[in-house]
């Protein structure tokens, strides 16, 4: 089915066609500089990479903030503001750690730079006071040193663990 | 399956690695981290620390790296390390295994911890004390007379090498310099010098300290006379203490401004040649930044817009 007039088609990786308004799919700037190469789309746009319930997830976040003033291009500026995570965002964020992942993967390929530092940002709160151990558990990171190599990391920096 | 065997991934954890293993997420992420968490985490697997190790803005967030381009105006930033664990958990505190003869405040409560702090490896040692770093520390001596505290600062090193934790270690072990609770970055040459703060910065002590802070490293402040006399009787690591310019004292200042126009004006450009020797631009923005708001203060009493200040050169160098 072509697109019509500002509606565009994504296709997701398990080909699942979803209807997007062009103001929300915009907020990927992947999107974005592709309908500006494209002028009109009139395709399907395949989006591979992501799945439908990962990609509906996605256009939800876009769409409510289509409205967002445009990324700024000063990352300290964002930094600077770390954990606040506003409110509606952190309701979004609220999914198992698998789709967490998979919406910040996502956010990384199409290039919206306001859902990744949301990503990035909840992560780093799972992370947030926890020790290496705690971390690997919560993740389920492999600890892929040897003994002697570990205990070299942790003579440097004893002094600010706990315990 | 047996212990031994490696353990299968399962699907949640294809995951996590799909994520970690790009670089520019993973450091976005660990960019998000607390200082203290971010510090620790390079053990949690091979990737994670090298990319700490090896990422310039990590690096900078943990204060092993000076911040190259500041912007103009930006503030510096405390390491908010120093200010959370280093300083009160053991820089301000009595130790077991080394004497601080002019301590007084609680000892180190476990020795393992105290252990972990003095091994050669430790990482402390290598941080800097604010962001972008620099290689001054302000002296302040106590009033000898009516005129009240005189205000120094102490080269303390050169510019390609800003002062890093370790360049005080020594100093504090030796009690040369004594941690002025609670400020974090103050030192007395006794210990208790409270009563200088006030006479220094009269009203809000922390503000005035705040305002040094945003030019220098740390605060010294000395009942012993003055810096080179300090220095003289203290020996604290002469290599680095190199020069010294008194900049400005509130007294001189009022004096100043009661002189003629056309000779504070031969005063301001005297001293800024002086200070051009002395600094590099980056300095000079520095002290260009506090030396304004000092001004300030005063001009409540009188006109002072020059710079009024007395500038005494007394080499050190030989």
């Amino acid at each position: 089915m072509a697109a019509a007039g500002n509606l565009l088609t994504f296709v997701s990786a398990d080909n699942v066609h979803i209807e997007v308004e062009r103001d929300v799919a915009e907020r990927s700037l992947l999107i974005k500089n592709m309908l500006e190469d494209l002028g009109e789309a009139t395709e399907d746009i395949p989006i591979p990479n992501v799945n439908e319930p990962v990609l509906r997830k996605v256009i939800e976040w876009c769409r409510h903030h289509k409205n967002d003033p445009p990324a700024s291009t000063e990352d300290e500026d964002s930094r600077r503001k770390t954990t606040d995570i506003d409110e509606w965002d952190q309701k979004f964020t609220q999914v198992d750690q698998e789709m967490l992942f998979e919406i910040i993967l996502a956010a990384n390929y199409l290039d919206i730079k306001g859902l990744l530092d949301v990503g990035c940002k909840t992560v780093a709160n799972m992370i947030k006071g926890k020790s290496p151990e705690e971390i690997r558990k919560t993740f389920n990171i492999q600890n892929d040193f040897t003994p002697e190599e570990e205990d070299q990391i942790r003579r440097e920096n004893e002094w600010a663990e706990d315990r | 399956m047996s212990a031994s065997s490696p353990v299968v991934a399962p699907k949640r954890m294809a995951h996590a690695s799909n994520l970690f293993v790009i670089p520019e997420l993973l450091e976005c992420i660990l960019l998000n981290l607390d200082m203290h968490t971010l510090l620790i985490s390079g053990r949690v697997c091979r990737l994670w620390n090298s990319l700490i190790k090896t990422s310039p803005k990590i690096q900078t967030a943990l204060f092993f790296t000076p911040l190259s381009k500041p912007a103009p105006g930006q503030p510096r930033i405390k390491n908010q390390l120093i200010i959370d664990i280093i300083w009160p958990q053991f820089i301000a505190r009595r130790l077991k295994t080394r004497q601080r003869p002019a301590y007084r405040g609680a000892w180190f409560p476990d020795i393992r911890k105290e252990e972990a702090y003095l091994r050669p490896e430790a990482s402390w040692r290598r941080m800097f004390l604010h962001q972008p770093p620099t290689s001054r520390a302000c002296f302040i001596e106590g009033p000898d007379t009516m005129k009240g505290p005189l205000y120094s600062y102490v080269t303390w090193g050169s510019h390609d090498d800003p002062i890093r934790l370790k360049d005080l270690e020594h100093l504090i072990d030796s009690g040369v310099i004594v941690p002025e609770r609670p400020y974090v970055f103050v030192f007395g040459t006794r210990g208790h010098d409270f009563w200088l703060h006030e006479h220094a910065f009269p009203g809000d002590s922390q503000m005035g300290i705040n305002r040094q802070l945003a030019a220098c490293e740390f605060i010294i402040f000395s009942l012993d006379g003055t810096f080179d006399e300090w220095l003289e009787k203290n020996n604290p690591q002469p290599q680095r203490c190199t020069k010294l310019r008194r900049l400005w004292t509130k007294d001189t200042k009022r004096e100043q401004n009661k002189l003629s126009r056309h000779y504070r004006q031969v005063q301001w450009e005297k001293e800024f040649e002086l200070r051009l020797e002395t600094y590099s631009k980056a300095d000079l923005f520095d002290l260009a930044r506090v030396m304004p708001e000092e001004e300030e203060e005063d001009s409540s009493e009188e006109d002072s817009e020059g710079s009024g200040d007395e500038s005494v050169s007394l080499p050190w160098t030989d």
